[in-house]
């Protein structure tokens, strides 16, 4: 029986405190939550502001986690699980060029709907509060335990 | 009679990158009395950016002025340092200079004809409002736009802000499967692509016929990306180094962009201005798709800018094709370039039209002072002028929400950077 592919997905740039996405991606890449889920086939990978290739991406995927920044008022390095349907515009995502993740999954659930495009049937955000004006690598201790239950939690809700 | 009204119309913000801008109309006694498009982005500083350092990373620190025109910086840069240099690249290098910018066209046409002007034209509010409805042209879009990505990929080893670009060449040449096997996607689109040429000439665009300029790279064996005398349709027939000689830039109080005019007028780049200027360099494929749909060019209808943007998407395959068929791996994918005091200049077609660079360096390739003006600025004055025209022609009398929207169609119509923020506009109006 072929394995479920699970595609984790670190978004947004590769520099400044937006590249949370970015560092979430590497540390679970050195660390994966993989050990205990070796019947499901998981793929790391990073993307620079997708815009709607984000679609793309998924589409060959079983399941996703979609790592992205935030900025939505909670303590810098806290990590929030959001369904896809959640996600509007208060969300507190950050999106560079307008065409954000938010948007980027409405348009994929109404192309899924007209039944021209396959979404993962499972797909989950998980967002991490940045931190003004510090290097995001110097705050990892303080989400990655967080994030690396989360990440776990979902393999296991899904495997 | 209808009633004449005092209104205001205050787009407080326009909020995206590569440009962040409002729309203001104030209306007097049945007529615009005022009319701005103003971009407060702060200023860019790029240029400033630039000096003091190497030739060598120019071409990366201009990729990250523009998220989707970065092949555009790279090349008008690249060419810039070269003829500084006095550097000669190889027959391979212009041939994948020319696929480079065919994916950056590609993708970016794609975008905006599907996602950002379409729904407009077919009455929705977004693309994904459109979608339920229209899913299949949404996803040709998003198909054709990642054709257009991966075509940068090939030679920028990522499609936003690519990094293959290096002076004198490409830092990598592709492996010959990789450009046999994008050859064989080109192909299977091909169908695809002359189909929608003749879909978006059958769409219901509005006619607005109007007089303008149209300026563009001309040259004498091709339809224009990387090279050529910058022309328009009056006559302007000049070396790109004579730019400022005819084009003024002047700061506005209304905007962070500095406006620009030729000969003191406004004028138009980008696809239109391309089609209109170059027809007849488009390839007869090309021509004969077209003229199988009652458009014909040069127009003078503003909205047939989607119409050319759908023409030079057919033409962009074409060429890709033709390039990906003849591709063999070069013994080097770049020549070695020298550092020498200089001042040089480049002037390539981004999609939205001629993105103009002028450099000067030291004699050890670093950057003394840098110039760069892109076709949003040079587009914004026109803008204007056919908001205030679109507008009145139109009518005033018109519900305040058809104002904004045709005002918001006008300006997306030009597929300025700002364009993709004009559908969360949130408007004020006032009533006196």
């Amino acid at each position: 029986m072929p394995h479920k592919t699970v595609l984790i997905l670190g978004v947004g740039s590769p520099f400044g405190a937006d590249r949370l996405g970015w560092l979430a991606v590497e540390a679970l890449t050195r660390q994966p939550p993989a050990a205990e889920f070796s019947h499901l086939e998981i793929r790391f990978e990073q993307s620079d502001r997708p815009g709607s290739r984000l679609l793309a991406l998924l589409a060959e995927a079983d399941a996703a986690i979609i790592i992205d920044a935030m900025c939505a008022g909670l303590p810098a390095g806290s990590v929030r699980r959001f369904a896809a349907a959640e996600l509007g515009a208060d969300s507190g995502l950050m999106s560079s060029h307008g065409f954000g993740i938010a948007e980027s999954l409405a348009l994929g659930h109404a192309l899924a709907g007209s039944g021209v495009l396959r979404l993962p049937p499972q797909l989950a955000v998980l967002g991490i509060e940045m931190a003004d004006a510090v290097d995001p690598e110097h705050t990892l201790d303080q989400w990655f335990p967080a994030l690396h239950r989360q990440v776990a939690a979902l393999l296991e809700e899904w495997g | 009679m209808s009633e004449r009204r005092d209104i205001s119309i205050n787009v407080p913000v326009l909020a995206r990158v590569e440009g962040e801008g409002a729309m203001e109309i104030e209306v007097r006694d049945g007529r615009i009395s005022d009319l701005k498009l103003r971009i407060f982005e702060p200023p860019r500083l790029f240029e400033k950016f630039l000096e003091g350092r190497s030739y060598a990373e120019v071409p990366d620190i201009v990729a990250r002025i523009c998220g989707i025109c970065p092949v555009a910086y790279q090349m008008s840069a690249a060419h810039a340092i070269e003829s500084i240099f006095g550097a000669r690249t190889t027959p391979w290098v212009r041939e994948m200079r020319r696929l480079f910018y065919c994916g950056e066209w590609i993708e970016s046409h794609a975008l905006h004809i599907h996602l950002l002007a379409l729904p407009d034209f077919l009455g929705y509010e977004s693309a994904i409002a459109m979608a339920a409805d229209h899913p299949e042209e949404v996803k040709r879009g998003l198909r054709l736009q990642e054709l257009g990505n991966s075509l940068v990929r090939l030679l920028g080893a990522r499609s936003v802000h690519p990094v293959g670009v290096r002076a004198g060449g490409f830092f990598h040449a592709p492996r010959a499967a990789d450009m046999a096997a994008k050859l064989e996607e080109c192909r299977a689109a091909l169908p695809e692509m002359e189909a929608l040429v003749r879909w978006v000439a059958a769409l219901d665009l509005p006619d607005d016929p109007q007089s303008f300029t149209s300026v563009a790279l001309r040259h004498p064996d091709e339809y224009a990306f990387n090279e050529g005398r910058i022309v328009s349709d009056d006559g302007l027939d000049i070396d790109i180094s004579e730019f400022h000689q005819h084009f003024q830039e002047s700061h506005i109080p209304h905007a962070n962009a500095l406006h620009c005019h030729l000969h003191g007028k406004p004028y138009l780049v980008g696809p239109l201005a391309r089609v209109n200027l170059n027809y007849m360099q488009l390839p007869e494929a090309v021509r004969s798709n077209l003229e199988a749909t009652p458009v014909r060019f040069p127009s003078n209808n503003m909205f047939h800018s989607a119409l050319a943007r759908a023409v030079e998407l057919h033409f962009a395959l074409l060429e890709a094709i033709r390039i990906l068929e003849n591709y063999t791996v070069p013994e080097s994918p770049y020549v070695e370039v020298t550092p020498r005091a200089g001042v040089g200049y480049g002037c390539t077609e981004a999609p939205r039209g001629i993105l103009w660079h002028r450099y000067e360096l030291d004699a050890q390739g670093r950057v003394v002072q840098a110039t760069i003006v892109p076709p949003t600025s040079q587009n914004q004055a026109r803008i204007e002028e056919d908001l205030r025209r679109s507008l009145e022609a139109m009518g005033l009398d018109q519900p305040d929400d058809a104002i904004r929207l045709r005002g918001e169609t006008v300006i997306r119509n030009y597929d300025p950077c700002i364009s993709c923020a004009t559908h969360f506009l949130k408007v004020d109006i006032k009533r006196e």
